[in-house]
């Protein structure tokens, strides 16, 4: 699991609604996988990303420091891009939990992939 | 090596795992060319320039000749190979450890052959043989012997077990990825005995076969492709994997077979003695599909008697752990209970077996300990199969598995949602489990109509496939950010391996955050919910990922499978012969039961083919015609009867190659020619769309039909958001925690009433003019907006491709529930004929845009009682909403809200 699909991941318990996010990553082996390095396709990610979320999860993985927010005309900074690109396109969570921050549910994350399925009586709405 | 910094991770003991960072910063500034080399391992095409200065701290900068750069090549290909792989990564510098790679047991390279090889080197710490891999790993005690062996066994030739050359390639890794995995029991219920006859008795037995017979003989012999059996007591049909009860071989058993099971019997290995003997005789290479031998044609107990040589065999529980289980030289192996009735059992055909060196020929559990693997080659064995032919239905615990249980209780069609719950269970998420690997085998070609929906989104869009089986969708456009998720663990897995962000989750409650997909996809998903109102729920969770103006494509199977006198591919693929699949195809054959009426379909009915009688008479429907719920069992490739139904998926043993063979069976098992049955809801004409239009904020861009699939691309209301948590307030206000789902059926009627007008409509003058006016209206307004300050959401609701609520008439339906969609059908259509006309990708604004004059005034009018609502929020809401809810259309409200 990349940093960019955490920060789209949001628990789905019933009742949670919009708190359910950002889950809590918790990261028992990380992988770096690089990718090619495409600055356009990095900016145009920027601004879909939660920036709160993408800082609490670099956090907990020790990650080099991500900037506090964007910083502006971030489309011609290299540096910061091949900085988040290495954030969120090349740190892979391979094995760990994520949690919901309000209910507390865990979900696996095994092999890189997490498990988010609910019992009926978790998702009935 | 400047730019490898250790990564310090706290939730890693150090240095079990480094990094480099930042990744690609420094191999385009001159000087450190090489140096970030071991970054780049995974991509494709490196450079010559670097691929030759990588190593350039182990050797010295000279002037490399033809064979050492070939070599090199080929050690980066290896490095290559291993991360895209096996995702083992290699490091530049020396480390204690190697990856060895083509020294591996999947090499036949066995631990006899390559260890000395390894220890001339230095001390070797530890080798590990993953069983199958084509690499092994070595462990030096210091880094001075490893990085020995990486100068001299690089590129060495060593001769492997089939006597062929072998050229190794080392490369240092920081930790050999592999855990050891705890001792394995043994299946239970199964039981290996050893030395259970002489050598004398095993040379008699194995002379008694006679290979060479007539095939005219009573005692049936067959060639198998991959093997040679042969039958006494009754013949074993491979057709149908059972036996013909009331014809059994003139001569009975073997008559030294015959004392050998009395023997068994009087000592207690064997509770029964059995009536049927199959001989099976495999050479090195040979095999023996999974299967689980037919629960209705033998009793408990089979047991197989291993002569000649020893093999491997492969045990596996539906939930996928494997336990190969060694089966010596005259060794009896029995199984009873669930060993026998559950776990699929198998010989995979290679010429060596990866067995525990320290055990020598014992049975047991083959661990995965890679410490204690060697290859052992297999010689040519001779099994003697015992069962005992069954004359009542089975009626073991493992239902799931057993053919005697299965046919006699189809699933009914779902009352509750419970209900419904529990068939998709059973029907679609087991079964996706069970038939992954074949299924994806099968799902190699993307369809043409999805892909161009995911190469014409903007470069950058973030797409959510929901139902991404096995993530053939996944990669099609890389300038998109694709996620993936599906119900099967298995099929995620298949995702995962490829490289693709997947997660597990169920498609009605999928964990995205709303609002955060450009993009999304389902194809071929919905139609596996077995009631209206968990497909409505499936679509309305693809709608709450999308942000506002973000669109959706949605595939369903049809009922339809002709449309516009085309048989869809489906059809089309029909073999002539019935009976046995071809892998590439779809579906497989089976029989239909039309034990359910087809539902009225209407004017449609013409248009289907009428069903063919064979269809009636194939699947000996007898035994289920009274039961009018019970589920129907579709004939593959031949067209639908009715909309809920099972459609039967064929597991084929070796795609592409010939039908396995060998006893098989039950529903459910990993068994070749297994059937398994997937519930389908199949879509009438017009049914997506309807349900679709049904949702709130949702406009339909387009509704085709594509090779048998009802399909819809449907678009997001901009400025959703606040309305829809602002109708969840008001409605948790009012206490209406449930909403019922406006009726479908209605709807469909509806919409197939407007399609049959369409074509009259289209010529109708009255609506082209409406059509100007609304153009002229739409410039005039834009005009004037333009000279307005504009917020976001009233410039975003000129994009909104809406109908139009303006002027209402008197043919709108009653609906069950107040549908905030009710609209004018004139406008309907002018709005749908423009739709068609115009690419969807390029639609942006509508005629909707003419609505703005209208809209202005009502907001006005409506932001004053909205406010009044507001205030009354938290109070009193009943008397204001009553009004609300009774005002026709309410849509008025919304836009208010919504401003």
């Amino acid at each position: 699991m990349k940093l960019l699909t955490h920060n789209l991941l949001s628990s789905h318990v019933r009742g949670v609604g919009p708190r359910g996010f950002p889950l809590r990553l918790q990261a028992t082996e990380v992988r770096i996988n690089p990718v090619e390095f495409n600055p356009d396709f990095v900016a145009r990610m920027i601004p879909k990303v939660e920036w709160a979320a993408l800082l609490e999860a670099a956090d907990t993985l020790h990650l080099i420091e991500v900037p506090k927010e964007p910083i502006e005309g971030y489309e011609h900074d290299e540096e910061f891009l091949r900085k988040m690109h290495h954030v969120l396109l090349e740190v892979e969570v391979l094995e760990g939990t994520l949690q919901c921050p309000e209910s507390g549910r865990l979900f696996p994350i095994s092999r890189g992939i997490p498990n988010m399925l609910l019992s009926d009586e978790e998702t009935e709405t | 090596m400047g730019n490898v910094v250790q990564f310090s991770p706290t939730w890693l003991p150090p240095g079990e795992w480094t990094c480099e960072y930042p990744p690609r910063l420094f191999w385009d500034r001159a000087g450190e060319a090489g140096e970030g080399e071991s970054a780049r391992v995974g991509r494709t095409q490196p450079e010559p320039r670097r691929r030759i200065t990588m190593n350039s701290h182990h050797q010295s900068n000279y002037k490399r000749s033809k064979t050492e750069k070939k070599f090199l090549r080929k050690q980066m290909k290896a490095r290559h190979t291993l991360l895209r792989h096996e995702g083992i990564e290699t490091v530049s510098y020396a480390t204690q450890s190697l990856v060895v790679a083509n020294g591996g047991l999947g090499n036949s390279v066995s631990r006899k052959q390559l260890l000395p090889v390894l220890e001339k080197c230095g001390f070797v710490d530890a080798l590990l043989m993953p069983p199958n891999k084509p690499y092994s790993f070595v462990r030096y005690r210091t880094t001075e012997e490893s990085k020995k062996a990486y100068d001299t066994l690089s590129g060495k030739e060593i001769v492997d077990d089939l006597g062929q050359k072998i050229t190794l390639y080392l490369n240092f890794v920081e930790k050999a990825p592999w855990k050891e995995l705890g001792l394995q029991a043994l299946p239970p219920g199964l039981m290996v005995i050893e030395e259970i006859i002489s050598s004398e008795d095993e040379k008699m037995l194995l002379e008694s076969v006679n290979w060479t017979e007539d095939t005219d003989n009573q005692n049936f012999q067959k060639s198998l492709k991959h093997r040679r059996v042969k039958h006494f007591g009754y013949e074993f049909q491979y057709e149908n994997n059972n036996v013909d009860k009331d014809k059994p071989l003139p001569g009975g058993l073997p008559d030294l077979c015959d004392s050998i099971l009395e023997k068994w019997l009087k000592e207690g290995f064997i509770k029964h003695k059995p009536d049927q003997l199959t001989v099976n005789q495999y050479e090195p290479g040979q095999g023996i599909p999974a299967h689980i031998d037919t629960h209705s044609a033998f009793e408990d107990e089979i047991i197989s008697l291993s002569l000649g040589s020893e093999v491997v065999m492969d045990f596996k529980h539906p939930d996928g752990v494997t336990v190969p289980v060694m089966l010596p030289c005259r060794s009896l192996l029995v199984m009873t209970g669930e060993s026998r009735y559950l776990w699929t059992h198998g010989i995979t055909p290679r010429k060596f077996d990866t067995v525990q060196a320290s055990r020598g020929h014992k049975s047991g559990v083959v661990t995965g300990d890679v410490e204690d693997l060697t290859l052992s080659k297999r010689g040519i064995r001779t099994s003697f199969t015992f069962r005992k032919v069954r004359h009542t239905p089975c009626n073991c615990r493992y239902s799931l598995v057993c053919d005697s249980q299965t046919k006699e209780t189809p699933p009914s069609f779902p009352e509750s949602d419970r209900e419904a719950s529990r068939l998709e269970q059973e029907y679609v998420h087991r079964v996706y489990e069970g038939i992954a690997g074949h299924f994806s085998s099968t799902r190699h070609t993307p369809w043409p109509r999805v892909v161009e929906f995911l190469k014409a989104l903007p470069s950058g869009s973030v797409v959510a496939d929901i139902g991404c089986g096995n993530g053939k969708y996944l990669g099609v456009n890389k300038e998109l950010y694709t996620i993936g998720c599906d119900r099967s663990q298995s099929l995620v897995d298949i995702c995962r391996e490829r490289r693709h962000q997947a997660v597990v989750c169920d498609a009605r409650a999928v964990p995205v955050r709303s609002g955060s997909c450009d993009a999304c996809v389902s194809i071929a998903v919905i139609h596996h919910f077995a009631t209206a109102e968990r497909r409505a729920a499936a679509l309305r969770e693809l709608v709450r990922l999308l942000r506002p103006g973000g669109k959706a494509l949605i595939y369903v199977w049809a009922m339809e499978q002709e449309h516009g006198k085309k048989k869809s591919k489906y059809l089309r693929e029909n073999r002539v012969s019935p009976g046995r699949e071809e892998q590439t195809s779809k579906e497989t054959l089976a029989q239909e039961v039309p034990a359910k009426h087809t539902p009225d379909m209407g004017s449609q009915d013409s248009a289907r083919p009428v069903p063919s009688i064979s269809d009636f008479q194939e699947g000996g429907c007898d035994s289920r015609k009274a039961t009018s719920s019970k589920l129907p069992v579709h004939t593959n490739r031949t067209p639908f009867h009715s909309q809920d139904l099972l459609v039967p998926w064929h597991l084929t043993g070796n795609p592409g190659k010939d039908r396995p063979v060998e006893p098989l069976g039950a529903l459910g098992s990993g068994d070749p020619g297994a059937v398994f049955h997937r519930y389908y809801h199949v879509f009438r004409e017009a049914e997506l769309e309807a349900a679709c239009r049904s949702l709130s904020d949702v406009s339909v861009l387009q509704s085709y039909y594509d090779q048998g699939n009802w399909c819809v691309i449907l678009q997001k209301a901009k400025a959703n958001y606040e309305r829809e948590e602002r109708r969840k307030e008001l409605k948790r206000l009012r206490g209406e925690d449930t909403w019922m789902l406006p009726d479908v059926n209605e709807r469909v009627e509806q919409i197939s009433q407007e399609h049959s007008v369409k074509k009259k409509k289209k010529k109708d003058k009255h609506s082209k003019k409406v059509k100007k006016e609304k153009k002229k209206k739409s410039k005039k307004q834009k005009y004037e907006k333009n000279n307005e300050s504009t917020d976001s959401s009233s410039s975003s609701e000129d994009e909104w491709v809406e109908a139009v609520p303006s002027q209402t008439s008197g043919k709108e339906k009653a609906w069950k529930v107040k549908d905030e969609k009710l609209e004018n059908e004139d406008n309907q259509f002018i709005q749908r004929d423009e739709w068609m006309t115009v690419d969807f990708m390029s639609v942006k604004t509508v005629s909707s845009s003419s609505l703005k004059a209208e809209k202005e005034t009502l907001r006005k009018i409506e932001r004053e009682k909205t406010q009044a609502l507001e205030q009354a929020a938290g109070k009193r809401i009943e008397p204001i909403l009553e009004g609300w809810w009774d005002r026709s259309p309410p849509r008025r409200l919304q836009c208010a809200i919504s401003y």
